[in-house]
């Protein structure tokens, strides 16, 4: 029986949990990201350094464009969304490696990522909002609306996870597809271009949320 | 396709300890120190902010300082100009006051020099006059002289009253008791009276003074010193005539006209 080319790539299991090469790849990022962050920040000082003065700099770009998308204090949100928008440039990133396979090309990621955006534009917006308020924007501006506002929630994620993992996914198929029809050289300018959609995607996704939470916590006195 | 709900729970567990930890290590740092960053830059533009607000307050001193010492110095040098003005002033009214003073002085001076100049011309005039109307009357004719003392001589005994007349023989009358020769009245003049005329003068006597024999005659002298005229003498009293006396009277006329004046 063929092995669908979606499904998660086991690779051991601990205890009952099986451990998918997805989530390997994912605390591989997780360290390298980790420890990029510990090694530049370890000696803070106002006379920043080369590696300090980088991280401030990718820290400073993400604060200003949360900031012009939600429009009050980034940095409440800060955690999640630059978290979501290092991560995804990281594991779309990881195909240059030889071996290595993106996260978000297999479900599981992106759903996974979908998830915490729908999770975290409820906690902000509850929080921001309160609950009466929040919930009320269901109603509005008429509560028959209220159903078409709830699918209007869910589908929204739903199309966050499936065009992050629709762009990577297709990428990967092309770029085995092309391998295997063309042989080891021609890839390599789709892979540049792949460089590209994974930064884009990585944008686009880190963005849409960045509005979800906004619209969420819109009304917030600033 | 197939999802591995073991999978995604992962995922999601790995993200949310990824955000934990780029918080922990990344976030949290970086904004730390760019609040460090941004409170000392705040401090040094407050800092900046505080040495301009000096330094302007130091640049107001230092111009009011200074405008304070332009407008000393203009009072001082009006104190100095007004000081020199008086003191100018001063010394002009005290030099207008000396030059006043030597102005009087002199004038005082050289009108007393011009008084002491006439006086002494006047004297030198008047003595100088009555030399030369000695000379003159020296050389002129004595007998007509005589005469005409005889004459003034009986028009002054004919002015005085009796009272005088009376006492004027009481005192020829004093003068000659006692004596043999020699009466109590004798008549001087400058040249000798020739006997023909000593008859006329005792004529003129007698018929004044009454009887000459009542004071022993009359004596008839000769003073070169009259010039010109006669004198009477009696014992206490003589009658001037002469031309000397009168001469002398007119010198200290003159002189008792310049000493008046």
């Amino acid at each position: 029986m063929d092995v669908s080319p979606l499904a998660p790539d086991i690779l051991f299991h601990l205890g009952p949990v099986p451990i998918s090469r997805a989530v390997v790849t994912t605390w591989v990022i997780m360290a390298a990201l980790t420890l990029a962050s510990w090694f530049g920040t370890r000696r803070m000082s106002v006379h920043a350094g080369g590696f300090q003065a980088v991280l401030e700099i990718i820290v400073e770009t993400l604060e200003t464009q949360i900031k012009e998308v939600i429009r009050r204090d980034p940095w409440p949100y800060l955690p999640v969304l630059g978290t979501l928008f290092l991560f995804l440039v990281a594991a779309n990133l990881s195909a240059v490696i030889p071996g290595a396979k993106p996260p978000t090309a297999h479900i599981e990621t992106p759903a996974a990522l979908a998830v915490i955006v729908f999770l975290s534009v409820h906690y902000f917006g509850l929080r921001s909002l309160g609950a009466a308020d929040y919930l009320r924007r269901y109603i509005k501006p008429n509560p028959m609306l209220l159903p078409l506002n709830i699918l209007s929630e869910i589908t929204r994620t739903f199309s966050l996870m499936i065009r992050l993992f629709g762009n990577i996914m297709s990428h990967e198929f092309v770029l085995a597809i092309v391998v295997f029809l063309a042989g080891l050289f021609l890839p390599i300018p789709f892979m540049l271009l792949g460089i590209l959609i994974g930064i884009i995607q990585a944008y686009i996704f880190t963005i849409l949320a960045a509005v979800f939470i906004g619209a969420a916590v819109s009304g917030e006195a600033d | 396709m197939q999802i591995d709900w073991w999978t995604l729970a992962l995922q999601a567990i790995n993200f949310i300890i990824l955000v934990w930890l780029l918080r922990r290590f990344l976030y949290a740092p970086i904004r730390d120190v760019i609040a460090r960053r941004r409170a000392q830059s705040d401090e040094v533009l407050v800092k900046a902010a505080e040495k301009e607000a000096e330094a302007e307050a130091l640049k107001q001193s230092l111009e009011e300082e200074r405008a304070a010492m332009a407008q000393e110095r203009r009072q001082m040098l009006k104190e100095v100009q007004d000081q020199a003005a008086d003191a100018r002033d001063k010394a002009m009214t005290k030099a207008h006051d000396d030059a006043r003073n030597m102005i009087d002085e002199a004038r005082q001076a050289l009108v007393k020099e011009r008084e002491e100049t006439l006086r002494g011309m006047k004297q030198e005039i008047g003595a100088l006059a009555a030399s030369m109307a000695a000379e003159i009357l020296t050389k002129t004719d004595t007998g007509a002289l005589a005469n005409a003392c005889l004459e003034q001589l009986g028009a002054k005994l004919t002015a005085l009253g009796e009272p005088e007349r009376a006492q004027l023989r009481d005192d020829a009358a004093k003068g000659s008791t006692g004596k043999t020769s020699g009466g109590g009245i004798h008549v001087a003049t400058a040249e000798p009276i020739p006997p023909g005329d000593q008859g006329r003068w005792c004529t003129m006597l007698s018929g004044h003074l009454g009887n000459l024999d009542d004071f022993g005659g009359v004596v008839f002298e000769t003073d070169p010193e009259l010039i010109g005229g006669a004198e009477l003498r009696f014992p206490h009293t003589v009658l001037k005539f002469s031309w000397a006396d009168r001469l002398e009277r007119a010198r200290r006329m003159l002189q008792s006209d310049d000493a008046a004046s």
